[in-house]
Formats: C-alpha cells, structure tokens, sequence
C-alpha cells in the first residue's frame, strides 16, 4: 500500500476540467458576497477551525490546572471563566455548527443531484450572522469573561454574576440565528430541491441525519433563544421572572435551558452518524444494512430527543414523577442510537473494508459513541445519577459522545470528503496517524475522568487538595490531553500541505457511491452539467462512476 | 430566484402569475373571514365581562375562572384558525405547506409538559413545596448584596420590598 | 444561477421556507406563553389584581387594528395576483396606517402610563397594594411579563412596519421581482398575519383576566 491514498486512473482518462468553484472568481468580493453553497462551506471551515483552535486554548488550560490538586495557575474565578469560555465556545461556535455548515453546506445539495441550496442567499446571511457572533463572543471573553458556566443557571447569571454575561449571551443568541437560518434551508432543500428520481428512500443517510436536524434546529434553538433573551432582559433591565427574591422561579430557567439543551446534543451527533453511515458503507463496499431502520431511527432520535430534557435536572428539585419520566425515556432514546450500531456492524460484516483514514476515524466513532452512550445510561437511571451528578463522570460521559462521537465524525468526513472539496489527496499515512493519536489521546483523556468522577470529583472544580488521590488521574488525563492536541493540529498541517502539494484527485478516488462522486473534483461552480435523472438505489455498488473516472466498478480493489 | 430585477417584467398587463397551489381567493372569502372575526373579538370581550362563579362537582371544588379561561381560549383558538387557513392561505396550501404550518403548533405543546413538573410536585412524598402564599421570602438575604440594609451605600438596582 | 426549475417549485419553497421560519417564532413565544402560564397558575389571584391596572379598551382598539391591518395585508396579496399595483400600494399603506395606530395606542396609552405610575419593573417599581390587592412581588413578575410578551410583539410589529414599507416601496417602482410573482408579497404577508396570531393570544391573556 503506498503512503498516499493512489486512485487507480487509466491512461484514457478524461482530461481534467480547469474551471472549478474554487478558482471561478478569485476576487474578495467573489468569496465574501459568493452565494455558492461550496464557498460558503469553505468559509465556514475557515471561521470554526479558528473557534476550535480558541476553544482548544481553553480545554488545555483547564487539563494544565487540573494537574495539581492546589490549582496553582488560575484563581477560582478565572477557573470558572476558562471552562465556561471552553464550553460557550465549543457548542454554540463548533459543535453545532460543524458538521451541517461545513459538509452538509458542500455536500448536501450536491448528494440530492440539486445546483444549490433552496435559498442561497440566506446560506450566505448565516454565515455572516455566524461571523458577527463569533466576534461579539471573543469580544466578551477578551473583556472580561463570564463565569456562569455555558448553561448561564439564573439567578446567578441573571442578577448576581459580575462578567460580560450580556454579551456572552448576545453572541449565543446571534449565533442561534446562524443555526436557525441554515435549517430553514436544509429543510426546504431536501423537500423541495431532489433530483429527478431521487425518491426519500434513494437519500444518503447523511441527507437524512442533516434535515432531522435542520428540524430539531428549528423546533429548538428558539426555545433557547427567548430564554437566554429572558435573562439578558433580567440582567439590563432588571425585570424580574427568575428571580427568586420576587417569587420567580430558578428551575424554571432550567427548565426551559435545557428544553433546547438537550436536543441540541442531537444537533451535533446526527450529522456526525450521519458522516460515519457514508464511511462505513463507502469503505465497506457494502449496501447499508437496514437503510430503513437507520432512517427512521434517525427520526426517532429527533423525536425524542425533545422529551428527555428533564434528565438534566434530577437534583433540582423537580417532580420525582417528572423524573421518572424522563428516566423512562432517556432509556429509550439509547435504542435508536443502539439500531444504527448494530446496522453500521452489520454492514461492515462480509463486506471489503478499506482502512483508509476515514474509515479509521468512522471506527473510533463507533467505539467510543457506544462507551459514551452506556455511559449515559448510569446518568439516565435517577438514582446512580444522583451519585452522580455534576461529576466528573458526567463530563467523561458527554466528551465521549461530542469529541469521541461529534468530533470523530467530522474529522471522518473531512478527510473523506477532501478530496472532492479540493481536488487534492493528502497522504494517507499521516491521515491513520492522526486518526490513531486522536483515538489513543481522547481515551487517555477521558477514561481517567470517568473513574476520578466515580469516585467524587467534583466538575468545574479547580481544586482538589482534600483528596489528593485523585492527582494520577489527573495527570493521566493531562497527558492524554496532549497527544489528542497532537492528534488534531496534524491534520492542520498535512491537510494544508495537500492544498499545494497534494496528488490530484480523480473525481472518486475512494470508489465510492454517490451523486457527489459522479462530478469531477473540485466540483465546478453549477455542480452538475445536467441534473442528473437518479436510477440507482443507494449504496448500489454495483453502478459506481464508470472508468473515465478512473475507479474499477463490480465492487474491485481499488489496489 | 428570477433573473436580473430591472428587466422589463416578462408578463403582459392583467396577466397572473401564480404558483401551483394558490389559485386567486374571492374576495368574499376574504370579507366573511374578517366578519367573523370582528364577532369572535366581541365575544371574547364579553365573555370575560361574566366571572361563572365557583361550583363543585360532588366534592370538587372547581374555580369558575377555569372555564372563562377555557372559553377565552376556545375562541382565541378559533380566530387563530381562521386567520390561518384563510388569511394565510394554508386551506388552500400543498400538504406539504399545511404540515409545516401546524407542526409548530403541534410541537409548542410539547413545552407546555414543563407544567407537569409543577402539577407533580404535591405528590412528592418529600415535602416540596413549590410555591409560598409570601412570594420572595424564602429567598435567602446576601449580606453585601441587593437585599441588604446596607444596600443604598452599595450603589447597586435595588428592587422594593415591602 | 437558477436552482428552481420552475415557478411552482420555487413558490412552494418560499411557502415552506416562510412557514419553518415562522415555526421557529411559535416556538419563541410559546415557550413564553408557557412561562406565563406556569406564573399565572401559580400566583392566580396576584395575576389578577395585577391587571386591574391594565385597561381593556387600548387592547381592544390595538386588536381591531391588527384584525385590519391583517385584512388589508391579504388584500394586498390578492391585488398583487391580479396585478393591480394602485390596489396594492393603497392595501399596504393601509396595513402601515394600522400598525402605526396600534403601536400609538400602545406606548401613548398604555406604557407611559404605566411608567408614570411606577409599573415598569426595576428599582423604580411600586405597586399600590391597598388600592389593587396582590403581592407586590407578584405584581411585578406579572409586568416584567407584560412588558417583555408586548415588548417583543411590539418590536416584530416594528419590524414588519420596516418591511411591509420597503416592499410597498417595490411596488411602487413596479420592480418586476414583486411585481411578476406574488410569493414575495405573500410571504411578507404570512410574517404579518403571525403577528397577529400572536396578538390574538396576548389579548385575552393579558387584557381579560376574570375574577
């Protein structure tokens, strides 16, 4: 196997076209005002790499102070700016983001055989609401900070905190907007803008997984918008609907919180199952086992993610009843995410699997989503989570399932989708790499987290001296830290290598199936020459792109 | 969308240019809608003129408020669903329209289960009790903070209290 | 670049659009309602002495006025189809009128009256409770409430005043974009008529309160 990612070409292979989206219109004003659904894709991958980096400053600052048990670096205060900058920064500004405006942006319209997004110009009005909240949240935090925690519980936030909370909230809200406006276009794209032929049931699962959450988006992110709005008006206005001083009730805040909070981590998984479903099929040159069940539990998981939100609040002094509930169904919402394991195993079984970076990082997905998940289940049962909560079990729990699932899942789908984006293959082995210190750096991270947090450490504690034992893990964790750092920043340098110097890619280099494979990469600006009329089924890898595309059909070894 | 906006319109005067679904309403349509919604804002006015006074039902003490409140509804629902179908056109919509216009009521309600918490809550076997017949006096006084005496030297929004 | 084949398709994609769009505002203000209605049952007879203040002739006045504005909003759309533009400008201008009127009533007979008797929450806030009975803790909850539900109908009513304004000001030129197809005056439409949705459910909860 040779070191780069080689498609097999032929020598009569079509000669490469010259115009692409990329180098259509290379003025300033050609990229900032473009409505081209392909740059505004490369524009949001710019702007969130950068909030990543930001958010990644801050994780390392809290795994570097939590190595003493004293907390040298940090006073209490800074401590709890740094970690609620981390989340602020890692939800609203990435991981709700990444996947749908990145990939889905690119990929999405072209997998439905469309020109563009239903509504290209409020793709372009997203990305600049995205911008403008991006910089109004580094503006709070490089003028203060705020201290409340990324989910702003009142009354503190709203009254008593001392930070640029309204700020801090302003940008969150902007940025709902930002989400907002792209699921209004992904819903109306997959409803409206299909291809001839391209029945619901003919859809990738990754179309799938980015209109459920187009909608959770727009069922949800208001929710949060008017309460985080509540508490800015209670904060500058000093109206009172939280506050307990007036009779106002504090739990309702939570309430309300996490009604959005919870699908919110819905937003963020489904599109990452969504980019894992194309991996292991493409990879495993297999039909996806069950295409319907995965479908609908795609739904599922939508659907019910909207009635679990209670299981936030077990110690709040919320109903038992209420908790039951929620209990209840927090276990059945593990079913459909159970459904498409089985159904990803499934489909890699007596199938061809190529370990080629993408499919590396589809696997660490697959192992580490499943830890994370079973580990929610002990959070999920009222009493184990009473034990518990705000530990640091939760906070191993759910970097599992956002860094190992999330995260996993987007850099999956940035290097598999790479080459077609750029029209540049990077070298394989760095990719396995990265992909490798990447899953060995998370589990040393995190795993050490869970046992810390079973045995009593607190979350968003920075100090530890009463129980010094903890420290090895601590340290552990910290270690572990820093070879996942390293894990991430390669893919920086290597990707950006293979934008100069990288081997041209052919139009399928993976062999994959898919209307995005049928064009040539990079993809010109109009996306298809001639919408195509859709007569495969999906995953057919019976009918991949035929050999002027340079890849060996009848489901060949592409070696 | 369509092409270059000052471009002489590519439709000849008196012509209709219109989409699948929303053939043109007449008018009276438009006129009966308006009419019943003018009654149903007077009866909703004077519905609430009347307080139905409290009465039980063999042992149930049932406020009679509750009813003016369901009446009030009713017929806010009922003007809602008319400005809705008629007014925005979703009676003569594509299903696909009519799904999406009534799945964000639909789903509204879902927010409303938060109540249920509240509703639960006297069943506790715990002694919870959600809510004080002196609102605001349970809350704790922070020393330094907006409810202290010392709050004029502070400088900070204090609010009333009694 | 063109993405729609045909009009059909692109008018029932601005339906749907507008109408996700307009999912996301009921889910806003219906987590409000919900607040309001957790505080309302829990503190029902404060709520109601609470609104003794609050007259029921500027709501009813402000409803009528949205019922016409709505009126006059569709007519717009329905002289838009039969491309009528003298109908339509007047249609529009009418629905302005309206709403100016409904935001006059608001702020010049119900807020500053309201400030002045020290009913906007904040450090200024003093309820009367011999002359209104209730808790004057509850009182205050119930105006941050007031303010904050007609705030914002107040500021999406503003909002589309801006709007309805500048595509009234479309037509007038007769752009061909609003002027061939109806849908854009169609949408602007169904974000009006939502208001007054809104409206429709603010007025009795907050203006008729029985005993």
């Amino acid at each position: 196997m040779s070191t780069v990612a080689t498609p097999v070409g032929l020598p009569q292979e079509e000669p490469r076209p010259t115009t692409n989206y990329l180098n259509a219109d290379n003025t300033i004003k050609g990229w900032l005002l473009t409505t081209d659904h392909k740059r505004i894709a490369i524009l949001y991958l710019i702007s969130i790499t950068i909030m990543f980096a930001i958010g990644s400053f801050f994780a390392g600052l809290i795994r570097i102070e939590l190595t003493s048990p004293v907390g040298r670096l940090l006073e209490s205060e800074s401590y709890n700016k740094v970690f609620t900058e981390h989340g602020v920064v890692m939800i609203f500004f990435f991981l709700i983001p990444s996947i749908p405006a990145v990939l889905g942006n690119f990929i999405l319209p072209i997998a439905i055989g469309a020109r563009d997004l239903a509504f290209p110009r409020l793709n372009l009005l997203s990305w600049y609401l995205y911008i403008i909240a991006a910089g109004l949240g580094f503006l709070a935090i490089v003028t203060g900070g705020f201290d409340t925690g990324w989910t702003f519980y009142t009354p503190y936030s709203s009254f008593y905190s001392n930070g640029q909370v309204t700020m801090a909230i302003m940008a969150a809200f902007i940025a709902g907007f930002s989400s907002i406006t792209t699921g209004i276009n992904f819903i109306v794209t997959v409803h409206k803008m299909r291809a001839p032929g391209m029945t619901w049931f003919r859809m990738p699962i990754f179309v799938w997984n980015n209109y459920t959450t187009g909608v959770i988006i727009i069922l949800g992110t208001p929710v949060i918008a008017i309460t985080l709005l509540l508490v800015v008006i209670e904060r500058v206005f000093r109206f009172g609907i939280f506050s307990p001083e007036l009779g106002g009730d504090p739990v309702l805040f939570q309430h309300m919180f996490w009604f959005y909070s919870h699908p919110a981590v819905y937003i963020m998984i489904l599109p990452s199952m969504g980019v894992v479903t194309e991996i292991i099929a493409n990879f495993s040159r297999k039909r996806l086992f069950g295409y319907h069940f995965v479908a609908f539990s795609t739904i599922a998981i939508g659907a019910l993610g909207f009635l679990v939100w209670g299981h936030h609040m077990f110690v709040s002094s919320q109903s038992m009843y209420q908790g039951v509930v929620f209990s209840l169904i927090s276990y059945l919402v593990a079913v459909p995410s159970a459904v498409k394991v089985f159904n990803w195993a499934t489909t890699m079984y007596k199938g061809q699997v190529q370990l080629h970076t993408p499919m590396l990082f589809a696997l660490g997905f697959i192992g580490l989503f499943v830890i994370g998940g079973l580990t929610g289940l002990f959070l999920a049962n009222m009493g184990t989570d009473v034990h518990l909560t705000n530990t640091y079990f939760v906070v191993a729990h759910f970097h599992y399932v956002m860094v190992g699932g999330a995260v996993l899942g987007y850099m999956g789908g940035i290097h598999y989708w790479w080459p077609k984006m750029f029209g540049k293959m990077y070298p394989d082995a760095w990719g396995k790499a990265s992909a490798l210190l990447t899953y060995i750096g998370f589990n040393l991270t995190f795993m050490p987290q869970f046992i810390v947090g079973w045995l009593g450490m607190p979350r968003r504690y920075h100090y530890y001296y009463l129980q010094p034992e903890f420290q090895p893990y601590h340290i552990a964790s910290t270690l572990g830290a820093t070879v996942l750092a390293l894990g991430m920043i390669l893919p920086a340098f290597y990707l950006t290598w293979s934008l100069k110097y990288g081997e041209p890619a052919t139009a399928n280099p993976w062999g994959a199936h898919g209307l995005e494979w049928e064009i040539p990469s990079p993809p010109p600006t109009e996306n298809f020459e001639k919408i195509p009329i859709v007569t495969d089924e999906v995953y057919d890898f019976d009918h991949i792109v035929d050999v002027h595309h340079g890849v060996a059909t009848e489901g060949g070894d592409t070696h | 969308m369509s092409a270059d906006a000052h471009a002489p319109s590519k439709y000849k005067p008196g012509e209709i240019a219109w989409g699948a679904e929303h053939h043109i309403q007449p008018v009276s349509t438009y006129v009966k809608t308006i009419g019943l919604l003018f009654i149903l804002m007077v009866a909703t006015i004077g519905a609430a003129q009347f307080a139905i006074p409290d009465f039980k039902i063999g042992g149930l003490d049932i406020p009679g408020t509750f009813f003016n409140n369901i009446i009030a509804m009713t017929i806010a629902v009922i003007k809602a669903t008319l400005v809705v179908m008629y007014f925005m056109h979703v009676k003569i919509s594509t299903p696909l329209t009519k799904f999406w216009a009534a799945i964000g009521f639909i789903w509204m309600t879902l927010i409303f289960f938060i109540l249920a918490d509240y509703a639960t809550r006297p069943l506790d076997p715990t002694i919870a009790r959600p809510w004080t017949s002196d609102p605001g006096s349970a809350a704790p006084k922070m020393r330094g903070g907006p409810m202290s005496e010392d709050a004029d030297k502070i400088n900070i929004n204090v609010r009333p209290r009694q | 670049m063109h993405q729609y084949e045909d009009i059909d398709q692109q008018n029932e994609s601005y339906a749907v659009g507008m109408w996700t769009f307009l999912v996301t505002e009921v889910m806003m203000f219906g987590a409000l309602f919900m607040a309001y209605t957790f505080y309302r049952w829990r503190y029902a007879e404060s709520f109601y002495s609470a609104h003794e203040h609050i007259k029921t002739w500027p709501g009813a006045v402000n409803t009528t006025l949205l019922l016409i504005s709505s009126f006059t909003m569709v007519m717009a759309v329905h002289y838009t189809q039969l491309k009528k533009t003298k109908l339509v400008l007047q249609n529009l201008a009418a629905t302005i009128v309206c709403a100016c009127a409904f935001l006059f009533v608001k702020i010049v007979f119900e807020y500053i009256p309201k400030f002045q008797d020290h009913l906007l929450p904040g450090p200024n806030f003093h309820w009367n409770t011999k002359e209104y009975g209730g808790s004057e803790n509850v009182a205050q909850i119930f105006y941050s409430f007031y303010f904050t539900m007609t705030g914002l109908h107040g500021i999406h009513v503003l909002v589309g005043i801006l709007i309805i304004g500048f595509i009234a000001l479309l037509h007038h030129k007769k752009v061909p974009a609003i002027v061939d197809d109806y849908m854009i005056t169609e949408m602007v439409a169904l974000y009006w008529h939502f208001v007054d949705l809104v409206w429709i459910f603010l007025f009795p909860l907050y203006y008729l309160i029985p005993k």
